[in-house]
């Protein structure tokens, strides 16, 4: 029985929180809602809106364009997100180090973090311009390739430059939440490691990475989801481009949106909203890891 | 203030079930009084001082301040604290670490909005009484734990509670701190003259200070009364045990009659009850019971009587003035308190129970 | 010997490696910007000062370059005040008082953070146009807040649930109502977390484009992100120089900010992930 002083309390608690409430609502839920409802319509600017059920879906599925960029989101996620937890993890490692200026270190790998992503891939732009850019100056005076790549201009470079630029955005993230993880490890478990007699590798595969599982699961599924939604590098870098072989999902939704086919690009986004989903699904399932979100 | 608690019950709701944190609790505290609610940690003294204090809400029952209503489950009566106008005194004194002792102090008296000035002298006045006067603008985090508990304490009688209530004020001070503490807390009480509330897992604390101890177990109340009551008269086997250091002695024995005359058998020797307590052991005759006996009510003689038992020292513990003896009559282990010099371990004694003191309990 | 030998050299390399990585891009952007030439590479020891660019993106008008400062910051620090209050106040609930559903909000909250922006954008993008909204202040922010209160709100429960129970339960004896408790003891002592989950907020609304770019039309509300990707230059060929100097006014108060505050922003960053 909820007693009559309870109800008024409780009414009081849900006052604090009903702005966040209706915030995520009006301002995300309701959009999104929104986009489901419209990828079941015909929704063209100029044309009469018409509900046509899941014929946009079925029109997705025999596009060849829009598994295009099907393929090439799950790749970029594919190929970045372990690369990146990789040398996220190298780095925490080596800012868990006692090194000499250590803060130093650590604002250093804080700084790609602060910079925004439009801005990093103007950078970056710069960086693997044909004719000046560091990427060939660097290649070439290394003598890796006697003449300059056109780093964007052809599917598979501008993929591999994708990666990373978006590497070097997002590995600040990965290596600043790992760090924390790290330092959570007691040192005594180390030195009582080292006492057993275990070698460096035995104690990193041992005692490192297991005690690290939870955190590299959040940072494996944050990274996961920001992967497949990857939009600011593209829409700087390549448009998509050469020939739509770097076309994130995001983008191609975009594409439709900006000539106002809203049902079309918004089964598009629900596609994709469907694949964050599931994956994420999947590794709270396989990462058995309910209770570490909490 | 008379506080009066009816039935008064929390329970908690968790996903495991229901659990009674206090189970139909029946208490009145006099006016003026010192009252020590008394019991082992989780039993549900504190759960019960934040019901008084209106922290936490009944879940059945009533309490009454005066002849007024401040918490009725069934009426939907509920006061806050600040209705009740209580005073907390908390284990970690829930000092405000954004503010210096001042506005410490001062915190009660601004929410009530007061004049500026009264605050600067009732802040003071506080401040006096608890001998901080000169830390008034230092904040919490540069305080020892004594001067923080003084600050505590400044801040909950600044403004001239109708109740005073402390969650175990002392126990984070240490030891020598703790017992000049409780005095001059015990005269600072009986100088206001403020009905307080005061919970302590400590029993050595809760007789030194309190006029009643009620001692709470469980969620219960096991027994009410003064410390001289709990003391002597303790109502069943636990109280015996908890209050004293050390506890009672309690051995599992029968009564006997014989003749008119009540025996107890203790290893292979029996002895006779005292005429003028019959009274107290009839009820026993024949049945397994548990006597309890202090400590300090059985003395080492230097030669066998009638009313004495053979027994064998097993280890002597030094508490400075007088020595803790464990001694052992056959199988049943018994501790004496003794200022006897010159006892040995292995030494065999002959120890007499203080009849008079000796109590009985239902196994 | 020969293992601690190794380690230590591996160690150096590695961090060589590693302040190579971050800062080269960076230290690239900030030699373009004030480099007259921005091909100096292509024709080697070619590099010459010069503060043209500076000048240039500061001075021209019809670049809106200052506008679009402005808007960002404008945007950026109302939406990030505005979220702590609203995180303050939920967070406070979740952490203090009776609430059944807590950890359903918190949850649905996390889910809600995962969406991809591209589910929202265009639903978003015609409701503000219903709204007139469209290349406004308020059409940034409104979006915005919602968009960095699941972050914020982590940050802040996890803050919130370190501060005792006791100063709660000391400040309603001591006669506080919920709200003053929140505004008098919760809020003065958590001001370090308030602190930190403002600044995080404010580098999340900074670094947003994708809402910018679909709700900004012009110079009246468009970002300096949108404005630095869609900057093209007069004459054809792209002017690096200038853009550049661009990035490095728009990304150097956020760089040393960041310096400053570093301990505040890893304590953010890692209480909204790793506890989330």
């Amino acid at each position: 029985m909820i007693k009559k002083y309870t109800l008024k309390e409780l009414s009081e608690s849900y006052a604090f929180v009903a702005p966040l409430i209706i915030f995520v609502l009006v301002f995300i839920l309701f959009p999104v809602i929104g986009t489901f409802l419209t990828s079941m319509f015909r929704d063209v600017a100029f044309l009469t809106k018409e509900f046509i059920g899941l014929d946009n879906y079925k029109k997705l599925l025999v596009d060849s364009r829009f598994w295009q960029s099907f393929q090439f989101t799950i790749l970029f996620t594919a190929v970045s997100v372990p690369l990146e937890l990789g040398l996220g993890l190298l780095f925490a490692l080596l800012l868990n180090e006692f090194l000499p200026f250590r803060g130093l270190l650590r604002v250093c790998v804080l700084i790609p973090w602060a910079i925004p992503a439009a801005i990093a891939a103007r950078i970056w732009e710069l960086i693997y311009n044909f004719h000046y850019g560091l990427a060939n100056f660097v290649v070439q005076s290394f003598g890796f390739s006697r003449e300059p790549i056109n780093w964007l201009g052809t599917s598979g470079t501008a993929f591999f430059s994708l990666v990373v630029s978006d590497a070097w955005k997002t590995i600040p993230f990965v290596a600043i939440i790992l760090l924390a993880g790290l330092s959570a490890i007691p040192d005594e478990i180390y030195r009582q490691a080292q006492v057993d007699g275990s070698n460096f590798w035995q104690r990193f595969f041992r005692i490192t990475l297991p005690l690290l599982r939870p955190v590299l699961v959040v940072a494996l599924l944050f990274r996961t989801i920001d992967a497949l939604r990857i939009f600011d590098l593209i829409y700087v870098l390549t448009k998509g481009g050469p020939g739509g072989s770097t076309t994130s999902l995001s983008f191609y939704g975009y594409k439709y949106f900006l000539v106002s086919d809203f049902g079309y690009g918004s089964a598009v986004s629900v596609t994709l909203f469907a694949i964050a989903f599931g994956l994420s699904i999947a590794y709270l399932r396989l990462g058995k890891f309910k209770e570490e979100i909490l | 203030m008379r506080v009066r608690l009816v039935d008064v019950t929390k329970k908690f709701v968790s996903l495991r079930g229901e659990v009674f944190a206090v189970n139909r609790i029946n208490l009145e505290i006099k006016d003026g009084e010192f009252f020590v609610l008394l019991g082992p940690s989780g039993g549900g003294k504190s759960t019960l001082l934040n019901l008084v204090a209106g922290l936490e809400k009944l879940s059945a029952g009533e309490i009454w301040f005066d002849e007024k209503l401040v918490n009725s489950a069934k009426g939907g009566v509920f006061l806050t604290p600040k209705e009740r106008n209580v005073a907390f005194v908390f284990q970690s004194y829930a000092l405000y670490p954004h503010l210096n002792v001042f506005e410490n102090i001062a915190f009660p008296l601004r929410i009530r909005s007061g004049q500026k000035i009264t605050i600067k002298q009732s802040v003071e006045k506080a401040a006096n009484t608890l001998k901080i006067s000169d830390l008034l603008f230092a904040k919490p985090k540069e305080l020892s734990g004594g001067q923080r508990q003084r600050v505590a304490i400044a801040r909950a009688i600044v403004r001239q509670p109708s109740l005073f209530l402390l969650d175990e004020p002392l126990s984070n001070l240490d030891p020598q701190l703790r017992l000049s503490t409780r005095r001059e807390l015990k005269e600072l009480q009986r100088k206001l003259g403020v009905t307080t509330v005061y919970v302590t897992h400590d029993q050595l604390e809760a007789i030194s200070i309190g006029d009643r101890i009620a001692i709470i177990r469980d969620g219960g109340l096991v027994q009410v009364g003064t410390p001289d009551e709990l003391y002597e008269k303790p109502k069943n086997p636990f109280v015996a045990t908890f209050i004293g250091a050390p506890g009672m002695n309690l051995i599992e024995t029968s009564v006997q009659e014989e003749n008119g005359i009540y025996w107890i058998r203790l290893g292979n020797k029996r002895i006779s009850l005292p005429q003028n307590r019959k009274n107290d052991f009839e009820k026993f005759v024949s049945k397994t019971c548990i006597l309890g006996i202090r400590p300090e009510h059985i003395k080492i003689n230097p030669f066998q009587t009638e009313q004495s038992f053979r027994a064998r020292i097993k280890s002597i513990e030094s508490l400075g003035r007088d020595e803790l003896v464990q001694v052992s009559i056959d199988d049943v282990d018994i501790l004496v308190l003794t200022n006897e010099p010159g006892l040995e371990k292995d030494e065999v004694v002959d120890i007499e129970f203080d009849l008079s003191k000796l109590q009985i309990f239902n196994k | 010997m020969g293992e601690r030998r190794l380690k230590s050299i591996l160690i150096i390399l590695g961090s060589i490696f590693m302040i190579a990585f971050c800062l080269m891009p960076f230290l690239y952007m900030l030699i373009i910007s004030i480099s007259k030439n921005p091909d100096f590479l292509a024709s080697l020891g070619n590099f010459q000062f010069a503060s043209d660019n500076y000048h240039g993106i500061l001075t021209i008008k019809s670049l809106h370059f200052l506008d679009y400062l402005r808007n960002s910051i404008v945007v950026s620090a109302v939406s990030a005040f505005i979220t702590v209050l609203i995180a303050g106040l939920a967070a406070y609930a979740i952490t203090r008082l009776t609430l059944l559903g807590k950890v359903f909000i918190l949850l649905f909250v996390l889910a809600i953070s995962m969406f991809p922006q591209i589910s929202i954008v265009s639903y978003l993008y015609r409701f503000m146009g219903r709204l007139n909204w469209i290349n406004t202040y308020q059409g940034l922010i409104f979006p915005y807040i919602a968009w960095i209160l699941p972050l914020s709100l982590w940050i802040l429960v996890s803050y919130f649930s370190q501060i005792p129970r006791d100063l709660d339960r000391a400040g309603l004896v001591d006669g506080c109502s919920k709200w003053q408790i929140l505004r008098k003891i919760i809020f003065p002592v958590a001001a370090p977390g308030l602190f930190s989950t403002a600044l995080l907020a404010f580098i999340f609304a900074f670094n947003e484009f994708m809402f910018a770019v679909m709700l900004t039309i012009d110079y009246h509300s468009r970002t300096v992100p949108v404005g630095i990707a869609l900057f093209q230059g007069l004459h054809g060929e792209i002017p690096w120089g200038t853009i550049m100097a661009a990035s490095t006014i728009a990304t150097v108060p956020i760089v040393i900010c960041t310096i400053l505050f570093q301990r505040h922003i890893i304590q953010g960053i890692t209480r909204g992930a790793v506890k989330g």
